[in-house]
């Protein structure tokens, strides 16, 4: 399998806190790859260091072979980089449809036309999408009014609309309970199925992660601790170190944000 | 679908009672009339801005005045007809809406109102002090019409065709995918940037497309009065458009014609019976604004969805909760 996306030497640093340091990462077409790390080891500045939202000091990211390294988040998503968001990230005030639908204009790049009838267009397409995360039921309810599962789907349905190749998932579960955190792994898995897409998405939650992912990173304090398929990183004592208990006691600033706001 | 036949419905019944209304009406109710459309224009190109986009500006009457002044300055400099000088009214607003809209939209929310009322005020500083160009606050009046707009019923015609067309175009413009990515941006600007969408260019957009039409609404506005002065600039002008929009409602597109329409009543109905007629509009606007949060389109909205149970399902908890993350949204994320 070809490599979709190439992460080289990738790093970055707010005031003191190294918050990506030299992390390499490659990507294979149709691999579901997790990252994994306790909070504040840099998973969510990854993340936007890859989808253009903040300019990494160092390293490459190519992605399907081109260089995107610091390229505006537009052009990184309109590439084929996909991202649902850790924070539920919608359109309160509209329809479930048309949150849906802008994804849609937006791929078509029709968001610029000032003529012809917004409402309906790109229906089949839509409704489509609706139909594989289950809002189908909902298209004409107001996106603010749903409750919080359903959020998290339609912010998945609106990135799936942009019709990504490679699709980044910031902790998918944040927030849910076990039985909610299960049901959406497996919509998570069946989507990536059947539109044939490449998953990256990261957890704090080292459990979740087992069933869904392809391979694993471990990140820790910015750096990768460990790469491998999920049993050999669950078999690996640095990251069992980092995991299990430890955690804790040996981190004074324990709820550190991963984007450093504390630090800056 | 329910929705679109009622609004269609509206619009019809609308455009019959303007058009009759002539038949029942003295002179000086045509002017009331004559004001209720270029009111409705004005605060219709506002709401391009405010309610679909989220942009609250302070500078709005400046383009309207721009408008104004274009028709009246190419009569007075150039010797053009009024008819003429029109074609200028929404070109010049909009070429300066995108000039200074570029200024302003360096700064996003709270600080991109500031500076388009800064920016209003400047304009209207050069209306007000340029006197080789303006006559600063003398202002230009007595504009020779075309001897057809010379009658009241004439001319209420004529601007009564131009309204419909802006409200034509700009209804176009708002029901397209570009109206739909506007209320988007609206709603989250973070999100459609991350699809791909270029939020300050849509807003530049939006802004230029809302001034020009200001500056339509302007151009109206001299053939009214066949004149201009500096006032119409002025940012105490800009909260015409404001309340009309808050009145008639802001989330949909025939609230603020309605809003128009209302405060151009109410606003002659007070001044022809009051002394202090300001009091006792602020008043009546305030109550509506209070009691009627979403305007007066969400508040029938809200009256019809509790008369008819059944009507429509999801309705009846929704009005409730409908109106405050809608007005909490633009407040919060122009």
């Amino acid at each position: 399998m070809s490599a979709l996306l190439e992460i080289e030497g990738l790093s970055k640093r707010f005031g003191g806190l190294q918050a990506v340091d030299g992390v390499d990462l490659t990507v294979a077409v149709g691999e579901r790859r997790a990252v994994i790390g306790p909070n504040g080891a840099g998973k969510t500045t990854l993340f936007n260091l890859i989808t253009g939202y903040l300019r990494p000091d160092a390293g490459r990211v190519r992605f399907d072979g081109a260089d995107v390294t610091g390229k505006p988040t537009h052009r990184i998503a309109q590439a084929g980089i996909g991202r649902a968001f850790q924070i539920t990230s919608i359109f309160p005030g509209l329809t479930v449809f048309e949150n849906v639908q802008l994804g849609r204009l937006a791929q078509r790049r029709e968001t610029a036309r000032p003529f012809g009838v917004a409402a309906g267009r790109h229906a089949g397409e839509v409704n489509d999408i609706l139909d594989s995360v289950r809002l189908a039921g909902l298209a004409g309810e107001r996106a603010g009014n749903l409750s919080h599962g359903d959020q998290r789907a339609l912010e998945l349905a609106i990135s799936l609309a942009l019709e990504p190749r490679l699709l980044l998932l910031d902790e998918p579960t944040a927030g849910m309970a076990p039985a909610e955190t299960d049901q959406a792994m497996r919509l998570v898995r069946r989507i990536a199925e059947e539109r044939g897409l490449t998953l990256l998405f990261c957890e704090h939650d080292m459990e979740v992660v087992f069933g869904t992912a392809d391979r694993v990173l471990v990140m820790h304090e910015g750096k990768a601790l460990a790469e491998g398929v999920p049993d050999e990183v669950r078999a690996n004592p640095d990251v069992q170190r980092v995991y299990l208990g430890e955690e804790v006691a040996q981190r004074p600033t324990g709820g550190r944000d991963p984007d450093g706001e504390e630090v800056a | 679908m329910r929705r679109r036949l009622t609004a269609s419905t509206g619009w019809a019944i609308a455009a019959l009672v303007a058009l009759l209304a002539p038949l029942l009406l003295n002179e000086r109710q045509m002017f009331v009339l004559m004001s209720i459309v270029i009111l409705a224009v004005f605060a219709t190109s506002y709401n391009v801005l405010l309610g679909y986009t989220g942009m609250v500006s302070f500078a709005h009457a400046a383009y309207y005045g721009i408008g104004a002044y274009a028709v009246t300055l190419a009569w007075v400099h150039l010797g053009w007809s009024p008819l003429a000088g029109f074609l200028l009214a929404p070109v010049a607003a909009g070429a300066i809406g995108y000039v200074t809209g570029l200024v302003a939209l360096r700064a996003t929310r709270l600080y991109f109102s500031l500076l388009t009322l800064a920016i209003g005020q400047l304009l209207f500083l050069v209306a007000f002090q340029w006197r080789g160009l303006t006559r600063g606050d003398d202002g230009i009046f007595g504009m020779q019409l075309p001897l057809l707009l010379q009658p009241a019923t004439n001319r209420y015609y004529f601007l009564l065709a131009l309204a419909a067309i802006a409200l034509a175009i700009l209804s176009v413009a708002m029901r397209s995918p570009f109206g739909a990515t506007l209320r988007a941006i609206r709603e989250n600007r973070d999100r459609a940037g991350f699809l791909g969408i270029k939020v300050k260019r849509y807003e530049l957009a939006a802004f230029t497309l809302g001034t020009a039409f200001a500056g339509w609404a302007g151009g109206m506005y001299a053939f009214f009065d066949r004149g201009s002065f500096p006032l119409l600039l002025d940012w105490t002008t800009s909260a015409d458009p404001i309340f009309t929009t808050l009145i008639g409602g802001l989330n949909s597109f025939a609230g603020p014609v309605i809003g128009a329409v209302v405060l151009g009543l109410l606003r002659d109905f007070v001044t022809r019976n009051f002394l202090y007629f300001n009091v006792v509009l602020g008043t009546v606007l305030l109550a509506i604004i209070l009691f009627m949060p979403g305007g007066i389109v969400e508040g029938v909205r809200r009256l019809a969805a509790v008369g008819g149970p059944g009507r429509r399902r999801t309705q009846p908890e929704q009005p409730a909760d409908r109106e405050q993350p809608a007005a909490a949204g633009t407040r919060s994320k122009s």
